[in-house]
């Protein structure tokens, strides 16, 4: 299966690519995605799948894009 | 090198004895005032009096730090400090820009106002001479014109002008003050207490170089620091999208504050993101003193039935959802526009937009009438009711003279329950950020001496994980251990006492956040260089962190004197339900047993009664504040 990945904010700018692109043969969870992204856990707010706002636990089953959101801070 | 033995400058201006103002102090450091360094702390002298907000007993303090103006990036901030006539507490907003470095090259660390002028006046402050002029002519004017005429009587193009609009002159209690027009100490009514002394503008003007104990050093630091910051991802993020780039993520997630706080999904959230600002209104980018971020955005919009100046900068990420989502609004020029009224009239945008909001609330609900609005239909998504509202507030005409109290004060006089349809703490407004998903920033509202703030802390996104930045780069201040945003334990109330002291240095120092660790790049031991080569004083983050935490001591105190209590640390209680609709619906509501015995935790932590939240005496003694013993007992 396929995973797409954009990136929001400033995680465009921190990682090379706007759009990376993962294959799986086995469903694989968020962090195990971040981490063969090598994306960094603390650059991540939230994660979205489709509609749901997602922890970093949750299973994906089957070709998806995944929005990745950078923490958020005020000022 | 230049050895320099560093002094406070102050200016103290008497406005009712027009002829007998005096400059106090000289160049010997006073007892009282050294040990907090200004900015923030120069609150400390309205510890000695107990006025009302708009009476002439107040003070107005304007105050830079000992380190403003130094050339390292992002420390431009001076803090206004009175007590404040929206929530009868302790007073205080930072702005940014180039007033306070100008302040400084005139010769001068703080301005100290006190009393009431029979008539309007401005304060022109050069090379260190001051003169009191007539303002008679500029009352009832807005900023922009102001600020014209005045440029235009002292032929000096170069002159920085702090000053009031209209909203200010009719003691509007959240007006706010604005210098360049678009730079603002923004909440806490203080712009209402210079109108209350009838102080329409100071200005200042220097052109002698700023002390710096070792300019070599200061130049070095400088550098390294402002290459970092533009190789920074989140710098060139707020470079190219401002503070507003936080709005698509606040969308996309169900969280961005919308119709009062009564859902965080705002379908047409796309319209108000920074991407659809650039591609749209965008004119061109401006930052403040010695900082390369740029963050400020400056939009124009040039319609046969719609203008916006550019003079006025543009709207913030906080102006965007309280003028926009908030009120149910998706059109950015009309977001535009509200922002250039309420920057014309000195109006915090934030209270502005809250209260128009609650009142749409009240309309809905049927507990105001269009005969109680004046004709107006005040409904969510009405653009042009909400600059109706604007004007109407900064007049203080019909409805708009109620909403003028602020959203506390209005919901007591509508009454029938419209209570349900505010959300403040301490009577000021809650900023657009919502603690549910940063519960650290929820015990900041609660705790802030001066009312709700989301610039009361670093926010908690920043160490949540083992490689965030703030656990990274902030272990010196004892922070080591990552948090979820979304906790609410000891560990985040402990992270959280020392993130507030942090901040208050920040706020001491008039350092801008998005400089310095966790939000940039600058780290703990630049900044203590900066301090040191500035000043020539050998500081330590022990040593600091002791300001911040007396700056919060003192403040507490002046509370507790006014009549605030453990029962004012309140949060809102809409955070202690779920989202409503989109992404988060169903989740997110702060346990409320959680989050009152979060305070009691913290009140421990600062050596407070965990019952009354009144300091300890041991407390005060520790940080040589004996001198306030009587007033906690």
């Amino acid at each position: 299966m396929k995973i797409s990945i954009k990136l929001e904010g400033y995680l465009k700018y921190k990682y090379p690519s706007n759009i990376l692109e993962l294959n799986y043969s086995k469903p694989v969870t968020i962090y195990k995605i971040l981490e063969d992204a090598k994306i960094s856990c603390a650059d991540v707010f939230f994660t979205k799948v489709g509609d749901l706002i997602v922890k970093e636990d949750y299973l994906l089953t089957k070709s998806n894009e995944i929005k990745l959101f950078p923490i958020i801070g005020g000022g | 090198m230049r050895r320099t033995n560093y002094a406070i400058r102050l200016y103290r201006k008497y406005l009712t004895r027009k002829s007998k103002f005096k400059k106090t102090l000289g160049r010997t450091p006073s007892r009282k005032l050294l040990p907090h360094l200004l900015g923030r702390s120069s609150f400390s002298l309205i510890l000695y009096v107990k006025p009302d907000p708009l009476s002439p007993d107040n003070l107005l303090i304007f105050a830079p730090s000992v380190i403003t103006g130094t050339p390292a990036p992002a420390i431009p901030r001076y803090t206004v400090c009175a007590k404040s006539p929206l929530t009868g507490a302790q007073g205080e907003a930072e702005a940014g820009g180039w007033w306070g470095p100008e302040l400084k090259k005139a010769g001068f660390d703080a301005i100290i106002v006190k009393g009431s002028s029979p008539t309007p006046v401005y304060l022109y402050i050069k090379d260190g001479k001051v003169e009191i002029k007539d303002a008679t002519h500029l009352w009832g004017k807005d900023t922009g014109t102001t600020q014209k005429i005045i440029k235009e009587e002292l032929a000096d193009d170069k002159i920085r002008i702090a000053q009031i609009g209209p909203a200010g002159e009719n003691l509007v209690r959240f007006a706010n003050i604005v210098n360049e027009l678009k730079h603002f100490n923004g909440r806490n009514g203080l712009g209402a207490v210079m109108g209350s002394k009838k102080l329409k503008a100071i200005v200042v003007r220097g052109t002698k170089p700023i002390d710096l104990y070792d300019k070599e050093k200061v130049n070095q630091v400088t550098k390294e620091i402002t290459k970092r910051i533009m190789d920074n991802p989140l710098s060139r993020d707020l470079r190219e999208l401002g503070t507003l780039a936080v709005v698509r993520g606040f969308y996309e997630g169900g969280c961005l504050p919308s119709y009062n706080w009564t859902t965080g999904y705002f379908k047409e959230g796309e319209n108000l993101t920074a991407e659809t600002l650039n591609k749209t209104i965008l004119k061109s980018t401006k930052g403040c003193y010695a900082c390369p971020i740029r963050c400020k955005r400056v939009v124009e919009v040039d319609e046969p039935n719609l203008k916006v100046d550019p003079s006025y900068g543009g709207p913030e990420y906080e102006t965007i959802a309280a003028l926009g989502s908030l009120c149910g609004i998706s059109d950015l020029k009309y977001i535009a526009k509200a922002n250039e009224l309420c920057n014309k009239y000195t109006m915090d945008t934030i209270s502005t937009g809250m209260v128009i909001a609650f009142t749409m609330q009240c309309y809905e609900k049927g507990l105001l009438t269009k005969k109680g609005t004046g004709g107006i239909e005040l409904t969510f998504g009405n653009k042009e009711a909400v600059l109706k509202m604007i004007e109407k507030i900064a007049h203080r005409e019909g409805l708009g003279d109620l909403l003028s109290q602020g959203s506390y004060l209005a919901a007591q006089k509508i009454g029938t329950g419209a209570e349900k349809f505010i959300h403040q703490v301490k009577g000021q407004e809650i900023p657009m950020h919502d603690p549910r998903l940063k519960t650290g920033v929820g015990l900041q509202y609660t705790l802030s001496d001066y009312g709700a703030d989301h610039m009361k802390a670093a926010h908690d996104t920043f160490f949540k994980d083992k490689d965030s930045v703030g656990i990274k780069e902030m272990k010196d201040l004892g922070i080591l251990e990552p948090v979820s945003p979304t906790d609410i334990g000891e560990k985040k109330v402990a992270l959280f006492k020392l993130l507030d002291i942090y901040w208050t240095v920040f706020d001491i120092l008039g350092i801008c956040d998005f400089g310095y660790v966790p939000r940039s790049v600058g780290t703990l031991d630049e900044l203590l260089e900066i301090i040191r080569s500035t000043t020539g004083w050998r500081a330590t983050w022990f040593e600091l962190m002791k300001v911040g935490e007396r700056s919060i001591n003192m403040a507490r105190i002046f509370n507790l004197r006014e009549g605030f209590t453990s029962k004012d640390d309140t949060l809102p209680e809409v955070f202690y339900h779920n989202f409503k609709g989109g992404p988060l619906d169903g989740q997110g509501a702060i346990d409320k047993n959680d989050f009152q015995k979060a305070l009691k935790i913290r009140y421990e932590l600062m050596g407070w009664n965990p019952d009354t939240g009144i300091p300890f005496t041991a407390k005060l003694i520790e940080l040589g504040l004996d001198w306030l013993i009587d007033e906690v007992k």
